[in-house]
């Protein structure tokens, strides 16, 4: 979607208060964003609405994963945690896998919202916060990665000696520190995009 | 912000380089030491533990420190990067903070690592007076992950050198001595196999206070004499 000459993808509305999106200049090489529906906006905002729909299936195939007294799996100590890992582990993977692209697929998104507000103006927030997200997604993902192999294994190597593995419980605190830092560059981003939109004025203040 | 007179973009560029430095500096200065002034990061893996456990707060906040320092120190580099293309180079500095990027984040996982199995090993050992299993291959890993960090540190350290020559944000003395360092550092880094990583910070501190200096900023309205006039990106994107 990178052109070499500069393109402008909003203008100004009347009296320039506002901001209106336009469609992009025709571009034979780049069909699909040349049509009138799929401008490069409208594209950037099904690719963020596609990430969060992935990531909150994933999270919505969490909530059916509960113990006999109804907690979420969240909730319970660790060897509770590894037994309805051992007794859920299709739909464990399959809603960590939904995450994990639900993470992946914001990353593209921002970096396409980046490229737009970049074009508005703004350069130095946005790059500070497509850098923490990634930065942070890259831990959560190996946070993610770890769910479905470590917690895996460990809860198969508890079902079979009834004893949790000595290994798990220090692991599982490093992939929590992972998990704390990435939600601090996660906030960071956002904070960051919140300032990029109030300097550019895209988007509503 | 940065619309001001003061705050120019290679000022808030300089200041951001700056607070990084000195967030992992201050870390490093206040290391945690044995009974005699050794610090931790040299002593066998008993000894180690058993540092950590009896400074566990200082401990978690030197990592804290070390993690901070390098996550602002990443977004100095990705706004000195903009510098660099804003002024024509395309590649290098680019190369640059994504090898510095990728080494950091081995980094901060290495600093998770610290902040967590380190300090439940430590309460492990305190506990049974016996190092856990799992504990000595772990840091095996992590220490390889810390070699790679380092490798990549230099390489990043590298490409913004070649930046620093082939452009004119800063002065090429500053350019000459990023790779003079990131070569010895290199060689170093081969024959002892390990290497101080605080040392990489006093660069960002050098070319911080630079980019604060009025000579090293942008006329309002152009660039600086004798730039080359390369096409400002826009997007942020790596």
């Amino acid at each position: 979607m990178a052109s070499s000459a500069p393109v402008t993808y909003y203008a100004r509305g009347v009296g320039g208060m506002h901001r209106t999106w336009l469609p992009l200049p025709e571009k034979k090489e780049d069909l699909m964003l040349s049509s009138t529906f799929w401008t490069t906006p409208r594209f950037t905002s099904v690719v963020l609405i596609l990430g969060t729909l992935l990531f909150g299936s994933g999270a919505g195939l969490y909530l059916p994963i509960k113990d006999e007294k109804g907690s979420f799996i969240f909730g319970p100590p660790p060897r509770e945690w590894l037994r309805l890992v051992f007794d859920h582990p299709g739909l464990r993977q399959g809603s960590t896998i939904l995450l994990i692209s639900g993470v992946v697929v914001t990353i593209l998104g921002l970096a396409m919202f980046t490229s737009l507000l970049g074009d508005a103006g703004d350069r130095n927030f946005l790059q500070l916060g497509l850098i923490a997200f990634a930065f942070g997604a890259v831990l959560w993902v190996i946070s993610l990665a770890f769910r479905l192999s470590i917690d895996l294994w460990a809860a198969q190597e508890m079902a079979r000696t009834a004893a949790m593995p000595d290994y798990y419980v220090p692991l599982t605190r490093w992939t929590g520190v992972l998990f704390v830092i990435y939600t601090v560059l996660a906030f960071s981003a956002l904070a960051a995009y919140g300032g990029a939109v109030l300097s550019t004025g895209v988007l509503p203040h | 912000m940065q619309h001001r007179t003061f705050w120019t973009e290679r000022r808030f560029t300089g200041m951001t380089l700056l607070l990084g430095a000195v967030l992992f500096l201050v870390a490093a200065f206040t290391s945690v030491t044995d009974s005699k002034g050794t610090p931790v990061y040299s002593l066998p893996p008993r000894e180690y533990l058993f540092v950590v456990f009896t400074h566990s707060t200082l401990w978690q906040w030197d990592n804290v420190l070390f993690i901070s320092g390098t996550i602002v120190t990443i977004l100095g580099l990705a706004l000195l990067t903009t510098q660099f293309r804003d002024a024509g180079d395309r590649a290098f500095s680019s190369l640059g903070l994504l090898a510095f990027v990728l080494g950091a984040v081995l980094w901060i996982i290495y600093g998770a690592f610290r902040l967590s199995i380190d300090l439940w090993a430590a309460q492990e050992m305190a506990r049974t007076a016996a190092i856990p299993d799992y504990y000595v291959p772990l840091t095996h890993w992590t220490q390889t992950l810390f070699i790679i960090h380092t490798i990549l540190s230099f390489a990043a350290l590298l490409a913004y050198g070649v930046a620093l020559l082939t452009t004119r944000v800063l002065p090429h003395w500053v350019g000459w001595l990023t790779i003079v360092y990131a070569l010895a550092g290199s060689g170093v880094l081969a024959y002892t196999h390990d290497f101080v990583p605080l040392l990489h910070y006093l660069l960002t501190i050098v070319m911080g206070i630079l980019l604060l200096l009025p000579r090293y900023q942008i006329p309002a309205g152009g660039r600086r004499e004798g730039e080359p006039s390369g096409v400002p990106t826009t997007s942020g994107q790596l």
